[in-house]
């Protein structure tokens, strides 16, 4: 029954043309709204610009799933003084399709910092946070890695190196039932053993009569006397259906969940002028210092992400993963080519790869962009550099703790490699410039901040877009700040939180 | 965007320079990247398939701004292909390194990602 919800727009247009609720947008925030409203009883479409795919068709190439799975392809970027890869899901689950599934509450004092500088303790308190968290994990299936059968060796040398230095650390709590380690979170589980919101949150809407509409790229929200009452825009996808504009009319509220970026420009696109509108768009940018050891790790077996050392993240501002990026990627990271790579190439198997979160303070932009699309500028600062070059250093130097025989810096300015501890020290000549570090985002914030003052926010503390009626920004672009943690539970728990107050 | 048979063909030049067909146990022999380089462009927005582009013109013409010699990519023998790859994925021009960078992962995201390949690195827990 609900999977006949699940509907193709590019073979068979759109189900409905007015709705209580539409949803733009289906991964965390979009369908833990979607989850609440459609059990509400409301009527309920939630709308997706990418496809909607059959895990088992996913193979353990990961340029053809990233190709489908991820925005442009995998190619999207920031730029800056150095360009800056930006990976974003776009199909049906959005982020939560191609993520770890790493569970984090939203920090309290990031919390209580959004409640005494922003105003939104009516809007988000804690305790309706909490209880939306506890749901949450029960529903998808909230639990930590177990050694020994979903964890790998790249996670134990981790627990090592982190245990060698001091650094507090645990097995990461992920979102799965029946996790199998095929290690192909990031490219989508073939198992769906990963509980993203396309087998959770969206499934029980469906079950619940929401319709989840897939290829329909929204362009605009159209208001009415202050008050937003459809979108409209065309469907994509290479159905007959494909090209074809479309209406969709809201009786009750629109509810913008695309992502931090997407959200951000059709706000702009549909006419919204607010001073910070794409501004404090925020990021937990990270990079990945690998380790070479003297007996095979076989990182590509297990959890995705199995262990997490996040016990400097109250002081330098990090969070250190253990992570199994596809072995293609990982191998462009090796030095060298011709022979020398080829050589590199052999030794894959022994590779440990670990990952720094930053807390960023840099603060970029968001706009739409004639030839880009979306544009987003960003650069980090000074001080940011400073503690990446010093989480780098720490990560190489729980590497050696943990018996690695050659340290990967992934620094231009640096050696290719370390190979004793004795050469730690380098990294302090490492460049204070963005330019020298391979680095990625993944975690987005900001753009339609939330908070009580019209003159320096986008939406209000319950997440209502100022000045407009009816139009809603449930996911992490309502951030006032980056969090310090993977964000997937808390753009959930605060959509739940907002959506319950809308279907009253 | 449909690269042209050239660049196909450089896109091939340039992926055995920088991973010799004997590696990983001779598992990449065989594979066509210039087609694989041509439907990456094709399935890419079309700024990202101009930078895959202009990676493969860089790389090809590099012995004029490197060298400052009137060679290509093509003449250069096995070692001084690798080598000037090197050189680029060094470059103190970030501009430069980042397109040799982005030109080394997408080559391998083409050519490593197969089965056999994958078997041989011993990812996933496939065997064979």
């Amino acid at each position: 029954m609900s999977a006949a919800r699940f509907i193709d727009a590019s073979h068979s247009g759109l189900p409905v043309d007015e709705v209580d609720f539409v949803i733009v947008g289906s991964g965390a925030g979009g369908g833990a709204a979607a989850r609440i409203l459609a059990a509400s009883g409301a009527r309920v479409v939630v709308l997706e610009e990418g496809p909607h795919i059959d895990a088992r068709t996913l193979g353990t190439n990961a340029g053809a799933s990233m190709a489908r799975l991820f925005r442009a392809g995998g190619k999207q970027a920031a730029f800056g003084r150095a360009t800056t890869p930006i990976l974003q899901g776009a199909c049906v689950g959005g982020t939560t399709f191609v993520n770890s599934a790493i569970v984090w509450r939203l920090p309290e004092k990031i919390l209580h910092h959004w409640h005494e500088r922003f105003g939104l303790a009516d809007g988000l308190p804690q305790r309706a946070l909490d209880d939306a968290a506890t749901i949450i994990e029960d529903e998808l299936s909230a639990r930590p890695v177990v050694e020994g059968v979903t964890s790998n060796r790249q996670d134990l040398l981790l627990r090592t190196g982190a245990n060698a230095i001091g650094v507090e650390g645990r097995f990461i709590h992920r979102y799965e039932k029946g996790c199998r380690g095929s290690s192909r979170c990031l490219h989508g589980c073939p198992h769906e053993a990963k509980q993203s919101t396309a087998v959770t949150s969206l499934r029980r809407a469906a079950a619940d009569g929401a319709h989840v509409v897939a290829h329909v790229r929204v362009r605009k929200i159209e208001r009415k006397g202050g008050r937003a009452v459809a979108v409209t825009g065309r469907i994509g996808g290479d159905g007959p259906e494909a090209g074809q504009p479309f209406r969709l009319a809201a009786r009750r509220a629109v509810i913008v969940a695309g992502g931090v970026i997407q959200s951000s420009n059709l706000l702009w696109r549909s006419g919204a002028r607010m001073a910070h509108l794409g501004r404090h768009f925020m990021s937990h940018p990270g990079t990945a210092v690998m380790g070479l050891y003297p007996a095979r790790v076989d990182a590509w077996t297990g959890a995705s992400q199995g262990y997490e050392a996040f016990g400097m993240r109250d002081t330098l501002g990090v969070k250190f993963e253990s992570i199994n990026v596809p072995p293609e990627v990982t191998a462009a990271r090796l030095p060298g080519a011709g022979a020398r790579f080829a050589e590199r190439l052999a030794e894959l198997p022994y590779v440990a790869n670990w990952s720094v979160a930053l807390r960023a303070d840099a603060e970029g932009s968001i706009r739409p962009s004639l030839w880009f699309g979306d544009l987003v500028r960003y650069d980090l600062v000074p001080h940011d550099l400073e503690r990446l070059r010093d989480a780098m250093r720490t990560l190489a130097s729980m590497h050696f703790a943990a018996g690695a025989r050659e340290v990967l810096t992934g620094v231009s300015g640096l050696p290719e490699t370390l190979r004793s501890p004795d050469e730690l020290e380098l990294f302090a000549r490492a460049p204070l410039d963005p330019r020298a570090y391979s680095l990625i985002m993944t975690h987005l914030f900001g753009g339609c901040r939330a908070g009580r003052d019209p003159s320096t926010s986008v939406v209000d503390p319950t997440l209502k877009v100022h000045g407009v009626d009816g139009l809603y920004v449930m996911d992490a672009s309502v951030f006032p700040t980056n969090t310090g943690v993977n964000p997937q539970h808390s753009i959930m728990s605060v959509a739940t939180v907002a959506a319950t107050r809308l279907a009253g | 965007m449909t690269l042209a048979a050239h660049e196909r063909r450089w896109a091939t030049v340039i992926a055995g320079a920088l991973i010799p067909p004997g590696a990983l146990g001779g598992r990449l022999a065989g594979i066509d990247v210039g087609a694989r380089y041509a439907a990456e462009c094709a399935r890419s927005p079309w700024h990202a398939a101009l930078l895959l582009r202009a990676t493969l013109y860089i790389a090809w013409l590099a012995p004029i701004f490197l060298y400052g010699r009137l060679r290509t990519f093509g003449s250069l023998d096995a070692l001084g292909q690798a080598s000037l790859l090197e050189r680029l994925l060094a470059h103190r021009v970030y501009v430069l390194r980042m397109a040799a960078m982005f030109l080394k992962l997408t080559l391998c995201t083409l050519v490593l990602g197969d089965e056999p390949t994958l078997k041989q690195i011993g990812a996933y827990r496939l065997t064979g």
